[in-house]
């Protein structure tokens, strides 16, 4: 309620604080002269610290230094509806929002400045991603050596056409790894079809790969086009390739040979312009020695290969992933979940993950649907994985012969639990941080 | 040693994630022995981080940036120095003199910690050349 004896401009700031769309006026200078509640929130810059700044270092948006909204209206005088735009807030998150501008002008019709509200759409962004499943190497989140040693090469995988092979346990992220290769390759702007090849029986995926024409078998009564045919100028990811019987093999090999396939019931070829992307849990090579997979399409596929590590040969990337998921599940849950406590930390680390990244994803999610507080405690989680982490297996101390071995393995783990936050890990290992910071160098420990 | 600083007009760029223009400076003993300008086309993090790599930057000077950025970097051995603002040269020699760290130079906004830099410890910076 707007208290009366309040004068203009308390009344204005009450009335942009209780908006839900951040706002904020700049004078001709760029510098910020009012910042409302809402933008505090998106940006996570309080008002203090805002007022008085260029807008482009308080909103921080793709756009601020190439294409600014806000320049183009107060240039033309024409106002900017709803450009969608991401910016990068004060906690370090990328966020997609949508901007609006205005011109701000005094009594007499004088431009004085410019207004420009935004909206949070980081959720419907995120949905967005899960339903068209537009993923790209942004959603990728590592800081794991071999990831970084396949981001090196990615760009130049994506731009040369051939055919990928990545290999990876199940949960590793290969689809994410395939659709990020297509979002940077120059076939970006065709279609990305991925099919799973072990959940199609081995007559179905022939002609869901390649189509039937009308009469080619009973209740064929029209043509219909292949996942091939689908993905024509783009990219198909054809996953758990290690599946695909040997008669689907040779056509694959056909396609990959000559670019050209028949439907099911066709009398002429068709041409493929299509760039394949294969991913399998299995070790083809293996299978290829074995005979159980044609080793001259082992060969076509293998051009490139990635290979996926699973998440226990990457547990630094663990605790990144918890943060990137409760991110995300507290917008799709509409919950604030900010954290997991120590214990609910510590089990995690100590997990082994057979299932990898989508195994951490459900655990997570299950947490999500019991926790009713902020904070996820060992209770939430799954039962199934209480009593099965490593700290819960006899340590194998034969391995760790002496005192050195000792601390390089207590230092780590204490690190990884708090997040590397070195304060911390001292603080639970009972020794004073600039002990901790000469053990690391000493012991050749290597931190962010 | 090769410092990177996300330039616009002639101040650090506001998101390292989104600038188009890199200053690259190489250092020897703290002084300046040669500089050029590269442009960085639109590209996601860790193609980003990937390119600075490729360039050889051991420090990268900058305005606002993603976590997922700034880890990215740290853990290939880059050290970030992150939220600042102000003018490129002005930037430059607070760098060498070890001042990177006074208030006047602070981007408003950020996380807990990062201000203190990724890799290594601000306050030495300068004098470390």
């Amino acid at each position: 309620m707007i208290q009366m004896g309040l004068n203009s401009y308390e009344k204005t700031d009450v009335i942009l604080d209780s908006i839900a769309d951040g706002v904020f006026t700049v004078d001709e200078n760029w510098r910020i002269t009012s910042f409302n509640k809402a933008a505090e929130q998106i940006t996570g810059i309080p008002r203090n610290n805002a007022i008085g700044q260029t807008c482009k270092d308080v909103l921080r948006a793709n756009v601020c230094e190439t294409d600014c909204a806000l320049r183009y209206t107060m240039e033309t005088g024409k106002p900017v509806i709803n450009k969608p735009v991401h910016i990068i807030d004060a906690q370090g998150r990328r966020k997609a929002i949508t901007i609006s501008t205005a011109l701000l002008k005094n009594r007499n019709g004088k431009t004085i400045g410019g207004v420009e509200t935004f909206r949070d759409m980081t959720v419907v962004e995120e949905l967005r991603k899960q339903v068209q499943k537009q993923y790209s190497c942004e959603d990728i989140i590592s800081r794991n050596h071999k990831i970084q040693e396949l981001f090196d090469i990615l760009p130049q995988i994506a731009e040369s056409d051939c055919a990928v092979l990545i290999e990876g346990q199940t949960g590793t992220g290969k689809e994410l790894f395939a659709r990020a290769i297509h979002n940077l390759s120059p076939r970006r702007k065709k279609p990305f079809i991925a099919v799973n090849c072990s959940a199609l029986p081995d007559t179905l995926l022939e002609s869901e790969l390649f189509g039937y024409r009308a009469g080619a078998f009973t209740d064929a009564k029209k043509d219909k086009p292949g996942r091939f045919a689908l993905a024509e100028g783009g990219t198909i990811f054809l996953d758990e390739i290690g599946d695909i019987s040997s008669s689907v093999q040779v056509k694959l090999l056909r396609v990959l040979q000559e670019k050209t396939y028949e439907p099911v019931g066709a009398v002429s070829s068709q041409k493929a312009d299509v760039r394949v992307i294969t991913a399998t849990n299995k070790n083809l090579a293996e299978l290829s020695e074995q005979g159980k997979f044609r080793s001259d399409l082992y060969y076509r596929i293998n051009v490139v290969k990635l290979l996926l590590p699973p998440l226990k040969e990457r547990s630094e990337d663990t605790p990144l992933l918890i943060e990137h998921f409760i991110n995300r599940f507290n917008k799709v849950y509409n919950k604030n979940i900010c954290c997991l406590s120590d214990d609910a930390m510590a089990v995690l680390l100590s997990y082994d993950f057979p299932g990898n990244i989508r195994e951490l994803e459900n655990i997570l999610e299950h947490c999500f649907v019991l926790c009713k507080g902020n904070v996820i405690e060992t209770k939430h989680l799954p039962t199934s994985i209480i009593g099965k982490t490593v700290a819960d297996q006899p340590t194998d101390i034969g391995k760790f012969r002496t005192l050195r071995q000792m601390e390089i393995l207590m230092i780590e783990q204490a690190l990884h639990r708090n997040k590397d936050n070195k304060t911390l890990a001292a603080k639970e290992l009972g020794i004073d941080a600039s002990t901790l910071f000469r053990k690391l160098k000493s012991l050749n420990i290597r931190t962010e | 040693m090769k410092v990177a600083i996300p330039v616009w007009q002639d101040n650090v760029s506001s998101v390292l994630d989104f600038a188009n223009k890199l200053l690259l400076v190489e250092l020897e003993n703290g002084v300046e022995i040669g500089r050029n300008e590269i442009v960085l086309p639109e590209q996601s993090g860790p193609e980003r981080a990937a390119k600075l790599r490729q360039l050889g930057v051991n420090v990268i000077i900058c305005g606002a940036v993603s976590r997922p950025l700034a880890y990215t970097l740290s853990s290939s051995g880059i050290e970030v120095l992150p939220f600042v603002t102000g003018s490129t040269e002005q930037i430059l020699t607070a760098y060498k003199t070890g001042n990177l760290s006074l208030p006047e130079y602070a981007l408003p906004g950020c996380w807990e910690g990062a201000r203190r830099g990724f890799g290594r410890r601000r306050g030495r910076c300068g004098r470390r050349q």
